[in-house]
């Protein structure tokens, strides 16, 4: 316990700054918390137990304005707290590091805890400061690394130095050591108990029970989103707390164990892979095996390899004799290695097909009659399996969404028994299962293993590998720690084999610390090197080869049309960087030379009011890009593409032959030099500067990129779609509403077939600049420099007399290679996320 | 997205013949139907010679080509791609079928310039996989990116003129058998074979499911990738299919022909209610939708409308058809 000396410290500290009061939750069905409530002591550690489903993730989403509660409220201070946004709760002082934490992978660390704090960019030394308060040296991380580059473990340190940085009032961790070996943990802890003892209230969640009770000064367990039972630590023994979260005693929840050793049915001989090595095992048939560890000890990779779903450096698998080639899961599949999942809703499931269709994956050539699936044969088959393994569900029609977890697991299960396997791998049993369907579950992978299958599950919860396996492998550092057998398979030993076997957790993820210049190589900025010298060399090249290339007049000309590109690129990249797409900037640049050629003219008019006028319609359009693409959920491609098409019919129907002049003094102002430079070039960059300041140093453009990084992430942080979807469309219209203007000086007359090239070179210009198109990544110098390569390009094939099909030719082959070579580029840097 | 095939949702958890009813009618193929109907009450009134038997006849040719070219984008879309490579095969292939062919090529001729055309379109729609798939360039990237090469091949060849389709080719692309003109038993044997294909073959089977969700067909032990990659190459095929029929019914075709066909594809598989995240999507329901972005084109001809407004009108029904598509199932479940 903390250390109150005076007693009135001591009744003020005993009253809760925060209280979840009689909160439910339900999606769909499902009820996943009934009437929870909860107290935050400051100066307290308040652990939560409960199985895996049992609702403590829902219960901390709740806590962090994440998800909003169908019933109950918050209380803060004694003040119910009545909109509870991510944002709100930060501002109480409530942070939360999250079990997945809640970073976007391509912003870097400081750009992240800044997302955290909502405020400015925190100093480089503030930041590095925290992270080597929470792990010795700070784990290695450098503030300014990118997300992408740092290993798990890495990443729970920047979470809970994030929550550090906002000098929480009360602190709620969900699985903070899930990647952490003892050192860390300890440190850790160490770290919590002087927060608790400045007295903030601490909430913390685990499923490592020894730990959470050498913390804990209150335990609270919660079973199947129910309350059931609140005590003081010192007052409950270990046992009792393991009956309660599993609501009945260790031997009525797992069926009895009845191993036999019949043949080996896979020989695993000295496998190494990414993430493990030197793997030797063997699965005899009539035994369930397990594999332990840590997160991210190469357990999993191993379970996948096995499977085929992940390749191997060396060694070899064999079933009943018969040699597994690595890396192809269609073969595994022909070899009877069954699979099933962690991730059902990523990698088991297909959501949107019938029950029936989701059961005969496997045993497709059973239901054929006549070459033809059977639609007859394929309900009664479906059917029959359904009721076999007690599916629940209102039909064989029905979808797999509209299950429980428990049923959505089961349907799973009986697909892999249906292809008889020989050998079964299951990832997490029964992750976000109900304790009924528990029982099942593990009464079925006992009986196949009865019946002649190796089985093989890969468990977080030493509990239930306790309860369900007749021998556990623990991995540490991609190798097995250690091997326990019959009696030995109890948590207690299960449990310190993982986290002190082969020492910390961290150890093989270990790195050196990065430096300046291998931040720059992995930076956005980067690309803009290659692209610059490709371009000096085009550029050098025609001069040598036509002494015309350089003079005044062509490089002017290439300024006007590098301004036009820069102004569409710029306005398509506000668009990526949040994971859109913008299609209409060619068509709608186009209508813009329409519009003038009505508006600005040599009859006169006010300038300006034409200019206000044109743009006001370019926004507009891209208000509207906005408003269909949220309110009515469809994609930005689809949208932007029939505005695409729609924009150049406006254009036809106010210009069906090309007519109009545009105002002589308006061309002259474009392309007068201010500066030294045409006024269009300058205008461009000035706006490119103005977004490039937006998108780095702004909340707002750190928001946008945190949104095309990782948009679940982004949710998560309380960022709103509203805001970043409505700011990238209405700018990437403005600017090309400016390219268009620019555009229209160039032109001189108004045609309604101009303009939608520049849809292509824009994105063209934006991919070779090194930008990533799924969003996040981007670097607004790289793309100017990419816009001038494009231009030269272009403007080059003129100078050396080549046919005009090299335009199309070189366009299209310089988007797809400087895809492709930074895709793959890319994929070699990627850890993960 | 539950806008998949009626049979899923008709057969869900309804009680009432009535509530199948309603339920079918929000599934694609009905309200590609009544998308239909509706077209044809306004055409009735606002352009009534656009109902007439030659009117209609006239049209037919048009919607079968669309409808085949639309298929092929409806596989592409089923594996959660897009094809925006569409318009540059179509003129390139259109070029390949004509370019300084005489009048009179013989048989031979004109088939072997088919076949050119077929297998060039194939390898542009395997490149386009091979990329997508195995480099992991986003599929619009790389097709729009295919499209300008295309489009490169098209102005290389020509010399910036369009050639005459020979007799042959004319002929059939004009002709009639069994009283129905060619261009439409091709579009009923493309349908046919890829909807039975689709609905009762194996290979269908894992075409769909590894559209649906990729990762667990993968961990199912499917191959993805092949129908990820064969999704290109057929649509590519169809699309040549298409290119062949339209060049010889328009005998000089303009050499940006096709790429009138980019969003048309697109809209007649938006129309038919496929959902563009992938999975199941029927043919059938495409060519409804083909059928309506053509009849809406020639009523708006018939009713005195240009060009211009035409496109408007395409941009405004794909981004109507698709909201409705995805507004009315989620209204419906309620």
């Amino acid at each position: 316990m903390n250390m109150m000396s005076n007693p009135r410290d001591a009744e003020a500290a005993l009253r809760p700054v925060m209280e979840l009061r009689n909160v439910t939750k339900t999606y769909g069905a499902v009820t996943a918390l009934k009437d929870v409530s909860l107290s935050l002591i400051p100066g307290q550690i308040h652990a939560i137990v409960g199985e895996n489903g049992a609702g403590k993730s829902t219960l901390i989403n709740v806590a962090s304005g994440v998800v909003r509660a169908n019933e109950g409220e918050i209380v803060f201070e004694g003040r119910t707290v009545a909109d509870a946004s991510p944002a709100a709760m930060r501002r109480l002082g409530v942070a939360v590091v999250h079990q997945h934490p809640a970073l976007a992978p391509d912003l870097t660390v400081r750009e992240n805890i800044a997302l955290g704090l909502d405020a400015g960019l925190p100093a480089a030394e503030e930041v590095a400061a925290a992270l080597a308060e929470i792990a010795a040296g700070g784990m290695s991380i450098h503030p300014d690394d990118r997300l992408s580059e740092l290993t798990i473990a890495q990443w729970h340190v920047v979470e809970i130095a994030k929550a550090l940085l906002l000098k929480p009032r009360a602190l709620i961790l969900d699985e903070p050591t899930e990647p952490f070996g003892k050192g860390e943990v300890e440190r850790l802890f160490a770290l919590l108990r002087s927060c608790a003892a400045r007295g903030v209230a601490i909430v913390y969640i685990s499923h490592r029970l020894r730990e959470v009770l050498d913390l804990a000064d209150i335990v609270t367990v919660i079973r199947d989103g129910r309350h059931i039972g609140t005590m003081p630590r010192a007052e409950v023994r270990e046992d009792t707390i393991v009956a309660m979260i599993a609501g009945r005693t260790m031997n009525r929840l797992f069926p009895e164990k009845t191993p036999h050793d019949g043949p080996v049915m896979l020989t695993v001989d000295r496998l190494s892979g990414d993430g493990f090595d030197d793997i030797s095992m063997q699965l005899p048939a009539g035994r369930i095996v397990g594999l332990a560890g840590i997160e991210g000890q190469g357990q999993r990779a191993f379970l996948r390899a096995l499977a085929g779903l992940q390749s191997v450096s060396s060694g070899t698998v064999h079933c009943e004799g018969e040699k597994i080639e690595s890396g192809d899961r269609a073969r595994a599949v022909a070899s009877r290695i069954g699979f099933i999942t962690d991730d059902r809703h990523a990698e088991g499931l297909f959501k949107t097909l019938p029950l029936s269709e989701n059961l005969t994956v496997p045993i497709l050539p059973q239901i054929l009659r006549n070459w033809l699936i059977s639609p007859a044969r394929e309900a009664a088959v479906a059917g029959e399996m359904m009721e076999r393994f007690a599916v629940k569900a209102s039909g064989i029609s029905a979808t797999p969404a509209q299950l429980s977890g428990g049923n959505q697991q089961k349907l799973l299960l009986s697909r892999e028994l249906a292809a008889n396997p020989r050998v079964l791998l299951v990832d997490e049993p029964t992750k976000g299962v109900d304790v009924g369907a528990r029982f099942e579950i593990y009464q079925a992978l006992r009986k196949l293993a009865a019946e002649g299958t190796a089985v093989l599950v890969l468990c977080s919860d030493a509990l239930e590998l306790q309860g369900l396996c007749d021998r556990v492998h623990v991995f540490s550092g991609g190798r097995i720690a250690a091997t326990l057998d019959g009696d030995d398979v109890a948590e207690t030993r299960i449990a310190a084999a993982m986290i002190s076997g082969g020492g910390s957790g961290s150890d093989a993820t270990v790195r050196a610390q990065s430096t300046r210049l291998s931040r720059f190589l992995k930076g956005d900025l980067a690309p803009i090197v290659p692209v610059g010298l490709v371009t000096f060399a085009i550029m050098a090249a025609a001069t040598v080869i036509n002494p015309y290339y350089l003079t005044e007049q062509n490089l002017s000309g290439l300024a006007s049309l590098l301004a036009i590109l820069a102004f569409i690129a710029i306005g398509q990249a506000a668009v990526f960087s949040i994971g859109g797409i913008d299609l209409s900037s060619g068509p709608l640049a186009g209508l813009m030379v329409v519009l003038a050629s009505f508006l600005i003219t040599n009859d006169g008019g006010n300038l300006a009011l034409s200019i206000a006028a044109c743009l006001a319609i370019a926004l507009f359009v891209g208000l509207f890009h906005a408003a269909t693409i949220l309110a009515l959920g469809l994609p930005p491609i689809v949208v932007t593409l029939a505005t695409y098409v729609a924009i150049g019919g406006i254009s036809l129907l106010l210009r069906p032959e090309p007519a109009g002049n545009i105002s002589f003094d308006y061309m002259d102002a474009v392309a007068a030099p201010v500066f030294g430079v045409p006024l269009g070039l300058l205008l461009a960059l000035v706006a490119a500067i103005a977004i490039g300041v937006l998108l780095r140093t702004s909340r707002l453009g750190r928001s946008m990129r945190a949104w095309g990084s990782d948009a679940a992430v982004a949710r998560r942080l309380g960022i709103r779609t509203g805001r970043v979807t409505f700011v990238a469309y209405g700018l990437s219209a403005l600017f090309s509403g400016a390219a268009g203007l620019l555009l229209a000086a160039q032109i001189g007359t108004g045609s309604a077939s101009t303009g939608t090239e520049y849809t292509l070179m824009g994105i063209t210009a934006f991919v070779i600049s090194g930008a990533s198109i799924a969003g996040g990544r981007l670097s607004v110098a790289s793309i100017l420099m990419a816009c001038l390569l494009v231009q030269v390009t272009l403007n080059v094939t003129t100078f050396l007399n080549i046919d005009t099909a090299w335009q199309q030719w070189l366009i299209g082959a310089a988007i797809i290679a400087g895809a492709a070579v930074f895709s793959q580029l890319r994929g070699q840097s990627r850890n993960h996320g | 997205m539950n806008s998949l095939d009626g049979r899923a949702q008709a057969g869900g958890l309804s009680a009432s013949p009535l509530s199948a009813i309603t339920r079918w009618l929000a599934s694609g193929d009905g309200l590609a139907l009544g998308a239909v109907v509706v077209l044809i009450l306004v055409s009735a009134v606002l352009a009534p010679s656009s109902l007439s038997y030659p009117a209609l006849y006239a049209m037919l040719p048009f919607a079968a080509i669309l409808g085949v070219a639309a298929i092929g984008q409806q596989l592409v879309i089923q594996q959660k791609g897009l094809d925006l490579s569409a318009g540059g095969i179509i003129s390139l292939v259109c070029v390949l079928a004509t370019y300084q062919l005489p009048d009179a090529a013989p048989l031979g001729t004109v088939l072997g310039r088919c076949l050119l055309a077929i297998v060039t379109a194939a390898a542009a729609g395997a490149i386009n996989g091979l990329l997508i798939v195995r480099l992991r360039i986003a599929p619009l990237v790389t097709t729009i990116g295919m499209n300008a090469v295309l489009m490169g091949f098209v102005l290389w060849l020509s010399n910036g003129i369009p050639g005459n389709a020979p007799g042959l080719l004319d002929t059939f692309a004009l002709g009639r058998t069994f009283g129905l003109p060619n261009t439409v038993l091709a579009l009923i044997l493309v349908t046919a074979v890829v909807a039975i294909v689709l609905n009762r073959t194996i290979v269908g089977r894992r075409f769909v499911l590894s559209g649906t969700n990729s990762a667990a067909a993968r961990a199912a032990g499917i191959r993805t990738e092949r129908y990820e990659i064969g999704s290109y190459v057929l649509a590519a095929v169809l699309y040549a299919l298409a290119g062949i029929l339209l060049a010889g019914l328009l005998k000089v075709p303009n050499l940006n022909v096709g790429q009138t066909y980019l969003l048309a594809t697109v809209a007649a598989v938006v129309i038919g209610g496929s959902s563009l995240l992938g999975g199941r999507a029927s043919p059938v329901a495409t060519v409804i939708g083909a059928i309506f972005m053509t009849q809406l084109g020639q009523m708006l001809i018939a009713a005195g409308l240009e060009r211009s407004a035409q496109y408007i009108l395409q941009g405004v029904i794909v981004i109507v058809g698709a909201s409705v598509h995805a507004i009315l199932p989620r209204w419906m479940g309620r």
